[in-house]
């Protein structure tokens, strides 16, 4: 139990996040639209959760935050997560297209 | 009432009835159809231009798209123009920069232009009454539905 979720549920989630990355590879989303995404899945979800979700993928190297050119100058560590972008790493694509298995994700 | 007499007067039986779709199923197919959309409307669109996917406004189109066809949410014709108006703008300052030859900047734009058009029905060299005139009409209330994607994208 992490935060009040099971592991189950902590699973399924961060499968979701790789599955709607998945979608717009090697395109990036923004962490707010993600989150949005995932309440009709998981209505629960707190935006705290998934924020640690991310970091979590983030260390795994599935994900990568994407810093676009226009805001390298202006907030390029600053900005607020939900306004940060991310997309998909080569690992995760692999994962999120179950071509490798990762039992820390597996159901 | 004897069990089997019951059983022949049942008018639809337990098991004709469909099962409601469960909401992954429904958010799968729709991020299913989300992804051949941007796959075959974007994905040859920057095959040739990779370093399209580090710009804010091209991600910020994508995304819109992502939350038209996934999360639903309308976008206005406005918010489309904006964007598109503000990604030519910032390949025109790349050509300045020297960054990018002006015949493939333009061509990128005019590539974006089609696509958003095939996505929304919104034709950008209108004005903006006309383009919202277009949008409404090619919606007609409605999303397209996922056996339209291969036509969107061709």
């Amino acid at each position: 139990m992490a935060n009040g979720r099971d592991a189950q549920q902590i699973k399924r989630i961060r499968n979701e996040i790789l599955v709607a990355l998945k979608v717009l590879y090697p395109g990036a989303l923004q962490a707010d639209p993600l989150l949005r995404s995932l309440l009709m899945l998981f209505p629960d979800l707190e935006f705290d959760h998934l924020r640690r979700d991310l970091s979590y993928l983030i260390e795994k190297k599935y994900i990568d935050r994407v810093i676009p050119q226009a805001d390298r100058d202006v907030e390029a560590n600053g900005a607020p997560w939900r306004r940060r972008w991310f997309k998909l790493t080569p690992a995760g694509l692999e994962v999120a297209d179950r071509c490798i298995h990762d039992p820390a994700l597996g159901e | 009432m004897p069990a089997s007499r019951k059983k022949t007067t049942d008018p639809v039986s337990k098991d004709d009835v469909p099962e409601a779709p469960k909401a992954q199923d429904v958010v799968r197919n729709d991020q299913f159809f989300a992804a051949r959309v941007i796959h075959e409307l974007f994905g040859p669109f920057t095959k040739d231009h990779p370093e399209l996917w580090a710009k804010r406004t091209y991600l910020m189109i994508v995304a819109k798209v992502y939350e038209y066809l996934v999360l639903h949410q309308d976008v206005t014709p406005k918010e489309i123009v904006e964007l598109t108006k503000a990604f030519a703008e910032s390949c025109k300052v790349d050509v300045g920069e020297g960054q990018d030859d002006p015949a493939k900047a333009g061509n990128v734009v005019d590539c974006l232009r089609g696509i958003v058009r095939q996505v929304y029905g919104v034709n950008l060299h209108h004005d903006e009454d006309s383009i919202a005139a277009d949008f409404e009409n090619t919606r007609d209330g409605k999303r397209p539905d996922h056996n339209t994607a291969h036509t969107l994208a061709n």
